[in-house]
């Protein structure tokens, strides 16, 4: 009989028995069988010296953890409303057809699972799907189909992937058919290289690391845009004998991939500016949390961060790379931490932030991918060459994301202050009318506010740029996204847990045209709540899509309210309510 | 003397439970009846509305067609629509369904069980019995609900007081205590 007991035993001891490496620990178990039963957590706890109930907790918390088999090869369907525009919905008719399943279930053979998922970070790529970790581009019916052939075949999914490569030239080295698509190279970030000193001269001290960077007027590139010098200022003033760099690549708000394509083109980078915040800090240990979506990666940044400690250009400094398992809040700094030290990925009560206590109650920075690579080329260039671009309260440049309905998908890079008009016209924007900027959580804009200016001040972003033209339907955009923050609440309190819900569903009786004049105020109303009273930023942000919407097309709501209904009757279809019991008293059973 | 006030009630999907809570009032049902007429009621058993109410009470949430019209025939008839205990509120026990198909609840129900009369393969319809909904649904998403009292049963303090807070006025404030969900 297969040892799963001894199998476990020994995944733990892997890693030492610690409960911190829980994810590291559910992710092995997972390898093995696809799932983690009830006996296996239990036989898990047991091993960690924890209790059962932990285990099952943080499996039941994560997209890519699951309880019961998920199928032999399991296939995640990005739910993004990008996707959805490119035709993720006659994939979906497709897969259940040729699988014989509806979404959430196994085929009865037992091969492949149909699942859904948040956006994977192939909004460029779009529709697509993760099969077996690995992302599918572009995919059609014919494509998906003949996929599931392939794999029913028992041939390697990887083997067909390289057969779907595409001729123009941006192709990674990773061997799958994903592109960079970078659009606009340059000024800075993916500037011209050859005066760049190799890397930063190791006599660098961490005063004037800090004092470059500070200088620079480097900012958060997350979104909540925090001067990236003050934080590690603040971080190695806090006492302590030990103190942490974290990395945070989980890049997971919906529209983004720009940390897709700086992982893969520049790892190196990243880890001289992870090694270089270490420097600031006083801390010789980082890691980088990496998103289970772009787990495809893995491989490729353990090779470039083996090459990268061997040479150790800053001196010695280790870094850890941590997967995720499929989980939006994890992007949430103090979120990120829970989950490092094997939990729920559940916000912290903020403060104390993470440069007080953060990894382990020690002292930790946070930095985004793209803030920690500009520091990294802040400190070789100096500070005046990114201050050369930008604006007095947003200097330098940054990365954006761009999708939906242009002619050319792809990374951006652009100084702060430029317009969004300009970006539209040099995307190829095709009969823009709403424009997403920042994702679900940043702001919903008129296409036609070309005036408006990406900057901290105006049109403030974490890079996510998504375009909409005027024939979709702008209701079905905000329901898409209000999905979205109701997958994605952690659960932890009840403001965001039950309110985007609610805030979800007088969102459809907009959409489907059963709204009265008094759903107004109580959108209002919930959405003043959620936004106030929740515990973390998902919360605190997510009714945006209601209060930015409404601020920039007023007349989409007045509109969808029919005066002529009472306010005292609701739609109900009687007919269509009863239609299953009709059937089904009429059939002979 | 001024004119009284009148209050109609229903059950839809309930388990009249709410209504016995109701007459838990006791003795002060003798006050009530002093101030107070009941018009279309399964209390006073008329069947059809004979004049305006100043509030409807609704039992139990809305299962089949037949409770969508009664429940549209209160909001037309009654000035204030109180949703009164759990069912009505959020659908209660009987939502418990809603998780299951329709047809595999009609196939348990009336197919599978010991009692379904020698292997009989039909399952009750007929022109004059209602048609049972996909799902069990509240009150408030049919038509607009104006007060909710949860509770399974509300009790009759709190009925007692909701009532005739909202039919005289001037009545204390109701204590938290008497707000509950079980």
């Amino acid at each position: 009989m297969h040892d799963r007991r001894g199998e476990l035993k020994a995944i733990v001891q892997k890693f030492a028995a610690d409960r911190r490496r829980l994810i590291d620990i559910l992710w092995a178990a997972h390898e093995h069988r696809g799932f983690v039963s009830t006996d296996d957590a239990a036989a898990i706890a047991q091993e960690l010296g924890i209790s059962t109930g932990h285990v099952a907790e943080v499996v039941s918390f994560y997209h890519f953890f699951h309880d019961r088999p998920v199928g032999r090869h399991t296939i995640y369907l990005d739910t993004s409303i990008i996707a959805e525009h490119a035709g993720q919905g006659a994939v979906r008719e497709a897969l259940c057809r040729e699988l014989g399943v509806k979404v959430g279930e196994v085929s009865a053979d037992g091969l492949f699972g149909l699942l859904e998922t948040s956006c994977i970070g192939m909004s460029d790529h779009a529709p697509a799907a993760l099969v077996d970790g690995l992302p599918v581009p572009f995919l059609t019916p014919e494509r998906a189909v003949a996929m599931v052939a392939w794999l029913r075949a028992g041939r390697p999914l990887k083997d067909w992937l390289a057969g779907l490569a595409r001729g123009d030239g941006q192709n990674t080295a990773l061997g799958l058919p994903i592109s960079n698509h970078l659009r606009n190279v340059g000024p800075f970030l993916f500037g011209p290289e050859e005066n760049d000193p190799p890397v930063v001269a190791q006599t660098a001290t961490a005063d004037e690391i800090i004092d470059t960077v500070t200088r620079s007027g480097l900012r958060g590139r997350g979104g909540a845009g925090f001067s990236t010098g003050k934080k590690w200022d603040l971080c190695r003033k806090i006492p302590a004998a030990t103190r942490y760099v974290v990395c945070n690549a989980d890049e997971g708000e919906p529209g983004t991939f720009k940390d897709r394509v700086l992982l893969t083109e520049t790892a190196d980078l990243l880890f001289e500016g992870m090694a270089l915040a270490g420097k600031a800090i006083g801390a010789t240990e980082g890691f980088l949390y990496l998103r289970a979506e772009y787990r495809y990666l893995l491989e490729h940044l353990e090779t470039r961060r083996r090459e990268f400690e061997a040479r150790a250009p800053l001196g010695p400094f280790s870094i850890r790379i941590q997967l995720g398992a499929g989980a939006y809040i994890c992007g949430e700094e103090s979120a990120l931490l829970e989950s490092m030290e094997g939990k729920r990925g559940e916000p912290r009560i903020k403060p104390p932030f993470p440069v007080e206590s953060g990894y382990l109650g020690c002292p930790t920075v946070v930095n985004n991918v793209e803030t920690l690579i500009l520091a990294a080329l802040i400190v070789r260039r100096g500070s005046d060459a990114f201050r050369r671009w930008g604006t007095e309260r947003s200097p330098g440049v940054r990365l954006l994301s761009v999708s939906g309905d242009v002619e050319f998908p792809g990374i951006y890079e652009i100084p702060w202050g430029t317009s969004l008009g300009e970006v539209l016209d040099r995307c190829g924007a095709r009969e823009p009318h709403l424009v997403q900027v920042g994702g679900p959580s940043g702001e919903v804009v008129r296409a036609d506010a070309v005036e408006r200016v990406f900057s901290y001040e105006d049109l403030s972003t974490g890079g996510s740029l998504m375009v909409f033209s005027r024939d979709r339907d702008r209701f079905e955009i905000l329901e898409n996204f209000s999905t979205f923050f109701v997958n994605e609440s952690c659960g932890n309190c009840a403001p965001c847990r039950a309110g985007n819900v609610v805030l979800r569903d007088l969102l459809k009786r907009f959409k489907n045209g059963h709204a009265r004049a008094e759903d107004l105020p109580k959108l209002d109303q919930w959405a003043r709540i959620v936004s106030q009273t929740s515990r973390c930023g998902l919360g605190m942000t997510s009714p945006r899509v209601l209060t930015t919407s409404r601020k920039a097309f007023p007349e989409l709501y007045a509109d969808a309210i029919d005066q002529k209904k009472s306010p005292l009757f609701y739609d109900f279809d009687v007919a269509a309510a009863t239609a299953e019991y009709d059937r089904r008293v009429e059939e002979p059973s | 003397m001024t004119q009284k006030k009148v209050i109609a009630t229903t059950s839809l999907a309930g388990c009249f439970g709410c209504h016995m809570s109701l007459l838990d009032i006791d003795l002060r049902l003798l006050d009530l009846v002093e101030v107070v007429a009941f018009d279309r009621s399964p209390l006073t058993d008329i069947k059809t509305f004979t004049r305006r109410a100043d509030i409807g009470l609704i039992e139990g949430g809305v299962c089949n067609d037949e409770n969508v019209h009664v429940l549209r025939l209160f909001r037309e008839h009654c000035d204030i629509l109180v949703s009164m205990g759990a069912c009505a509120i959020m659908g209660g026990l009987p939502a418990l369904r809603n998780e299951i198909p329709l047809s595999e609840c009609l196939e348990e129900a009336y197919l599978r069980v010991p009692t379904s009369a020698g292997g009989s393969r039909i399952i009750p319809h007929h022109p004059d019995l209602p048609k049972i909904l996909d799902r069990v649904y509240p009150c408030h998403e049919i038509v607009k609900i104006d007060y909710f009292l949860p509770g399974c049963p509300p009790s009759a303090e709190l009925i007692w007081r909701a009532v005739t807070g909202l039919l005289f006025g001037g009545a204390d404030p109701i204590p938290r205590e008497l707000i509950r969900y079980d």
